[in-house]
């Protein structure tokens, strides 16, 4: 892999152990963030990508593996340096509610991260508060409201000029337009893409909709079960390798589709319940594919034709025979 | 057979009684503008309406005022709704909940706010088929078992006992269709049925939804019109608590005539599709 990466995502591996088992939310993931590109991660909900996500912002401390932001060790660095590190990297979350301190007015929640980075005295701050508004095309008559007087749509962008304050080189967002409305998560997704460009910011994009992900990343990483299924530049989802890849595409809607896939439905519906053993493929349980060698676990392997196209499927790397 | 037939329904605050803390409402002032404006609509048996807009517009107000639902303090202001020809506003109150119990089936976006979370899936079913179907606790069991079954939810003898909490999000949905369609409905009303959902548990639920429309018409309430597109025979699009454009749903999405309508096919083309998508241009 090569050194110019911003940040890099080295065989993670999460366990959280509850009272009855241990979960293994994420194994052997390993990903690569470039300055200035859109990297979505997407699968369905407890497919880890959130986890990861957390590991990457430095929240969660990975079982085994690590993450470097400009070959520094995220988790391993000096409490003092991994702080300054982490800075780089800030988080949208899903839910703005829940993430703007609903006692706070815009303006202390916007000014809080510029007194955390010693910003400078009090003009120099409201500048810049001002200039993170304009960033976020919000208008400062907000500034002295609170959370719950705003529309979904403003709170989202307050909670990514929050994000903006500390100047990160990598905003991640965790599935930043899933709350809102089909409007507003379309403004809030050009406004992304717009920051990305203007600020030349690194983006990790999380999301569950594939049609999203098309229009607004430049790479793709689909999770499934903890682990990368499928990977590469986003016109792989023009020739998805991975099953779990192919039924998630076939389950987006798009304004144009005026059908539903019953046939497909149907597949699914049919399968027989396989309880995942150990050694097998994770996809095994839901895959319409499945055939006997899919009993061993496979590798994540370049897929012909696209390069940097990598999928975890015995079917796309098996010889013809 | 036209199901539901909504006049000229207008849906707002009740002059006397002020909805929660409202202090701004001194008595004696002239009502207040109401939420929802002059809206008509009617669905036949085996349709699909789709009632699209933002948060706000007023499209789940409309859904609560046929099924009787509407909050405290908020009432029906004018017009007429008709289920199978009965005028809700000349049932006494008891009749109107026995029809909404058993003519109009509910399904709620986040099943896990909207089922009691100390009663199992079953013993709502069971509730159900007892009282508006006059069964025996135990035909009611059976008929409940059977019903969880069509569904498709995985061994249904067990999950008649289950808690709301021990299923996953997209079988609370699956379990929530079986007990709004239990008593064989005239009227299926889906409000944002998958928007909780991921992708692919949104196709499956919404199959299934397609599939329970045999006898029952079906209202579908959503902010997405792609899922309107997959579903719908008719569209209506509410804007602030009016109805901006009706019609087939090919042309509504076609031939889009309002402006609001245009703006929203335009937001859902922004998110999933156009002539050049980011990634192209920033690999180019």
């Amino acid at each position: 892999m090569s050194g110019t990466a911003l940040l890099e995502v080295r065989d993670v591996s999460v366990t959280f152990a509850t009272r009855e088992r241990v979960v293994e939310a994420a194994r052997n993931c390993s990903l690569e963030l470039h300055a200035g590109e859109v990297l979505a991660l997407v699968g369905e909900s407890g497919s880890g990508k959130s986890t990861l996500a957390r590991v990457i912002a430095g929240i969660v401390t990975p079982t085994r593996g690590g993450v470097y932001f400009r070959s520094h060790d995220l988790h391993r660095s000096s409490r003092s340096a991994g702080r300054t590190l982490r800075q780089r990297i800030q988080m949208v979350f899903q839910d703005p509610d829940s993430s703007l301190n609903p006692w706070h007015t815009i303006g202390s929640i916007l000014t809080e991260p510029l007194i955390v980075r010693s910003y400078g005295g009090r003009t120099a701050m409201q500048g810049r508060v001002e200039e993170l508004l304009g960033l976020v095309q919000l208008d400062t008559s907000i500034l002295g409201k609170r959370a719950h007087e705003l529309s979904g749509g403003q709170k989202q962008r307050v909670a990514i000029a929050r994000a903006l304050a500390m100047e990160p080189e990598v905003l991640i967002a965790d599935e930043p337009l899933s709350s809102l409305d089909v409007a507003t998560a379309a403004s809030i997704g050009l406004l992304l893409r717009d920051l990305k460009e203007r600020l030349g910011i690194a983006m990790l994009f999380i999301s569950h909709d594939l049609a999203s992900v098309r229009r607004f990343a430049t790479r793709v990483a689909v999770m499934f079960a903890g682990e990368i299924v499928e990977a590469g530049p986003c016109s792989i989802l023009d020739v998805p390798a991975h099953p779990y890849t192919r039924l998630l595409l076939a389950s987006t809607l798009t304004a144009t589709k005026r059908k539903l896939d019953l046939q497909l439905v149907d597949d699914i519906d049919a399968l027989a319940a396989l309880p995942h053993t150990a050694g097998a493929c994770h996809y095994r349980s839901r895959c319409i594919q499945r055939i006997e060698v899919c009993c061993h676990e496979p590798q994540l392997a370049p897929v012909a034709n696209l390069a940097g196209h990598l999928a975890r499927c015995h079917l796309c790397h098996s010889s013809p025979d | 057979m036209t199901v539901v037939a909504v006049e000229d329904l207008s849906i707002g605050r009740s002059p006397s009684q002020p909805i929660g803390r409202s202090p701004s409402q001194p008595s004696g002032r002239s009502p207040p503008q109401p939420i929802v404006q002059g809206l008509s609509f009617a669905v036949r048996a085996g349709e699909v309406l789709g009632i699209i807009g933002e948060s706000g517009s007023g499209k789940t107000l409309t859904a609560y005022a046929i099924a009787g639902l509407l909050p405290a303090g908020l009432k029906t202001l004018g017009g007429r709704i008709q289920i199978e020809g009965r005028a809700l506003a000349e049932l006494h109150a008891d009749e109107r909940r026995a029809l909404a119990g058993s003519r109009i089936g509910m399904i709620f976006q986040d099943p896990l706010s909207s089922f009691n979370p100390v009663r199992t899936i079953g013993s709502l079913l069971i509730e159900s088929g007892m009282r508006h179907r006059r069964l025996s606790r135990v035909a009611a069991r059976r008929q409940a078992i059977a019903a969880l079954a069509a569904v498709r939810l995985p061994d249904p003898a067990t999950t008649v006992d289950a808690y709301p909490h021990q299923l996953s999000g997209g079988q609370r949905q699956r379990a929530m269709i079986a007990v709004a369609r239990f008593n064989d409905p005239a009227l299926l009303i889906a409000d944002e049925p998958t928007t909780a959902l991921d992708a692919t548990v949104q196709l499956q639920i919404l199959a299934l939804l397609k599939g329970s429309l045999a006898s029952s018409a079906l209202i579908l309430i959503s902010h997405d019109l792609r899922v309107a597109a997959s579903m719908c025979d008719r569209i209506l699009v509410m804007h602030r608590g009016r109805c901006v454009e009706q019609g087939d749903a090919q042309q509504v999405l076609q031939t889009p005539k309002h402006a609001y309508t245009q703006r929203l096919i335009a937001a859902v083309e922004t998110l999933t599709e156009g002539s050049a998508p980011a990634c192209q241009a920033v690999e180019a």
